[in-house]
């Protein structure tokens, strides 16, 4: 909610009355209605699984879209962001370290765990945008937006690619944060993963295709029958309210 | 949500509490849970005094809209600003 606040500072105090509409229009959208431009703030939080998925997963990507800010340009905004980074890490712990302690307790199945994460990590993999974007690039050329990381990157050979090379490094974190929980994982119950990038897309090259979260493309009733099988069904969702109500679904540390 | 028109950032502050009561923010729990915070502009320190990248590498970053070189720069930055 701070970060709101802190862009519509920015919008209001050098933006004229543009930049006053876009800061009333912050308020006026709503995510009950699916009014938010980031997809992921549209999507609901429905349980205390989701609640850490998204705290450890979308606001990872924040984190990062924050730190391409930060070599901002406009200082204003650049000098925005070291607070943010601040406040977002503290999302970041709360995310990773809830769900490395819902892993650890042993009681939330790890199929609906994965469920879950099948759920969430394609709208992050969005949040990066297209995969080639004049946008993003014209954003890096004129100095308004960095790359992850600019300070120790090799200069920009290809800028309408700048999504993607982010998207990338997004995805490798993702990656070994998944084998961090994988830890946590008795040895004989099956382990996580990360879905396929092109899984359940909504933006970009593979927007509306057809992929199974290991990255097969499947005709369209194949498709249907294997959302079945990986996302959170209403069945998931009343056994885990049901295993949240226990005492010891998460562990104490 | 109150359609009164903003002038001033303080505006901005009335609609958001007005906007905090319509989606049924508790700000009472927030304030017994954080006690003594308040929403505030933070900003840290500087980093970098010039541009790092692109077209205007090595130039001194700017300070305000104004010492923006282009318009659609400037059109660009408060898209990149608004989108969330």
């Amino acid at each position: 909610m701070r970060h709101g606040w802190q862009m519509s500072y920015l919008l209001v105090r050098y933006f004229g009355d543009e930049g006053k509409a876009e800061a009333r229009k912050l308020l006026e959208r709503r995510a009950d209605k699916r009014e938010r431009l980031l997809g992921a703030f549209n999507e609901p939080v429905e349980d205390w699984i989701d609640f850490f998925t998204f705290t450890a997963f979308v606001d990872r990507d924040g984190m990062y879209q924050l730190k391409m800010l930060g070599h901002s340009g406009f200082a204003p905004l650049s000098d925005s962001m070291g607070p943010m980074l601040n406040e977002e890490s503290f999302h970041l712990l709360t995310g990773l370290s809830g769900l490395q302690r819902i892993v650890r307790a042993g009681k939330v199945p790890v199929e609906i765990i994965q469920k879950v994460l099948n759920r969430w990590l394609p709208v992050c993999f969005d949040l990066f945008g297209h995969e080639r974007s004049k946008g993003a690039s014209r954003a890096y050329l004129w100095g308004l937006k960095g790359r992850f990381n600019e300070e120790e990157a090799d200069p920009l050979k290809d800028p309408e690619a700048v999504n993607a090379a982010a998207r990338d490094l997004y995805y490798r974190e993702t990656q070994g944060l998944v084998e961090l929980l994988n830890k946590e994982i008795a040895e004989e119950e099956p382990k996580l993963y990360v879905p396929d990038i092109k899984f359940g897309r909504a933006i970009g090259e593979y927007k509306d295709k057809r992929f199974s979260v290991k990255g097969v493309p499947l005709d369209e009733k194949a498709y249907l029958d294997h959302l079945q099988q990986v996302l959170p069904t209403d069945k998931d969702r009343v056994e885990l309210r049901k295993i949240t109500k226990e005492p010891d679904w998460i562990a104490a540390s | 949500m109150e359609s009164k028109r903003i002038e001033t950032f303080d505006d901005w502050k009335d609609t958001f509490q007005a906007w905090q009561k319509d989606i049924n923010y508790d700000t009472k729990l927030f304030t017994s849970v954080l006690q003594g915070y308040e929403f505030n502009e933070k900003f840290g320190d500087p980093k970098h005094a010039e541009i790092g990248f692109g077209e205007f590498s090595g130039a001194r970053k700017w300070q305000n809209t104004n010492d923006i070189p282009r318009p659609e720069i400037k059109d660009l930055l408060l898209r990149l600003i608004a989108i969330q």
